[in-house]
């Protein structure tokens, strides 16, 4: 029997999937707020290239690549779940999950090296912008970790199948946060 | 509806690793403005590559391209509204 997410409403859509899209619509007017007030504030003042360039640019690149090759994974755990491959759900769903956490912790040795050398948040207004928007980037990277780590636990009890199609919406939610890096990398570490 | 409809998510990955490659090299060997340029619009396409494909937002309905175009119209319009704040600042 199909769960009140999957049924359709009378757009045709599954009400679970209007329902993410509808918060991720909510999710880029929070980012989207947030980069446009660094943008006009940078295009405003000088001295921002200079601040950015105490980042650990290597860390943050390797992060890019992590958080790229966990969409890759998180969506290969969708088809999977299409094909009713319940092992590589698993699988794909456990790389996604690790990687989440590879992302955390790399995150986390960054902050520790930039608040030793004395930039904590209050060092200035480059470094409240990065710490804003990176830490609440971080928050929602570890949500997207909790949900993974349900679902997971779910497809090793084999208790997915009612469930399955949660899959499907925390790859959405799961590819937006990606996007988000997408454009703080740029905006942090390359300009 | 996503489930009928398949792209190559291994070939994304591929291009997406690619533009992050060429917006890094970018950033090292082009001119600041000519850099800027093309790191943005580089970021832009890979976020375009994301919706579309891995989140299939290529075989869904119209609604949903407005659910998401919404928002971003609106961070447009807010972005504008803040720029006389520096523009015409003394």
């Amino acid at each position: 029997m199909n769960s009140r997410a999957e049924v359709l409403t009378s757009t045709g859509i599954p009400t679970g999937k209007i329902g993410v899209w509808w918060f991720l619509a909510s999710e880029i007017t929070v980012f989207g707020g947030l980069i446009a007030s660094y943008i006009v504030v940078r295009l405003g003042s000088s001295g921002w290239s200079e601040a950015s360039s105490h980042l650990n640019f290597s860390l943050a690149l390797v992060n890019t690549f992590v958080l790229l090759t966990s969409s890759l994974t998180m969506v290969l755990a969708f088809a999977a779940v299409e094909e009713k491959q319940p092992r590589r759900v698993q699988a794909n769903l456990l790389l996604t999950l690790l990687m989440g956490l590879a992302f955390l912790v790399i995150k986390g040795f960054e902050y520790a090296g930039e608040i030793t050398h004395g930039f904590t948040p209050g060092a200035g207004i480059f470094w409240s912008f990065y710490y804003g928007m990176t830490g609440l980037h971080a928050l929602h990277v570890l949500g997207g970790v909790v949900v993974n780590l349900m679902l997971l636990i779910a497809a090793l009890r084999e208790t997915l199948r009612p469930i399955e199609h949660r899959v499907e919406l925390a790859g959405l939610y799961w590819h937006f946060v990606d996007i988000v890096w997408i454009f703080l990398f740029p905006l942090l570490y390359l300009t | 509806m996503a489930e009928t409809h398949r792209p190559n998510y291994f070939l994304v990955w591929i291009w997406l690793i690619g533009l992050a490659i060429v917006s890094v090299a970018a950033s090292f060997v082009l001119p600041k403005s000519g850099a800027l340029f093309l790191i943005f619009s580089v970021a832009i396409i890979k976020a375009l590559l994301v919706v579309l494909n891995y989140m299939h937002l290529k075989f869904e309905r119209p609604l949903l391209y407005a659910m998401a175009i919404v928002p971003l119209i609106i961070v447009i319009i807010l972005m504008f509204a803040l720029f006389p704040d520096f523009v015409f600042r003394g």
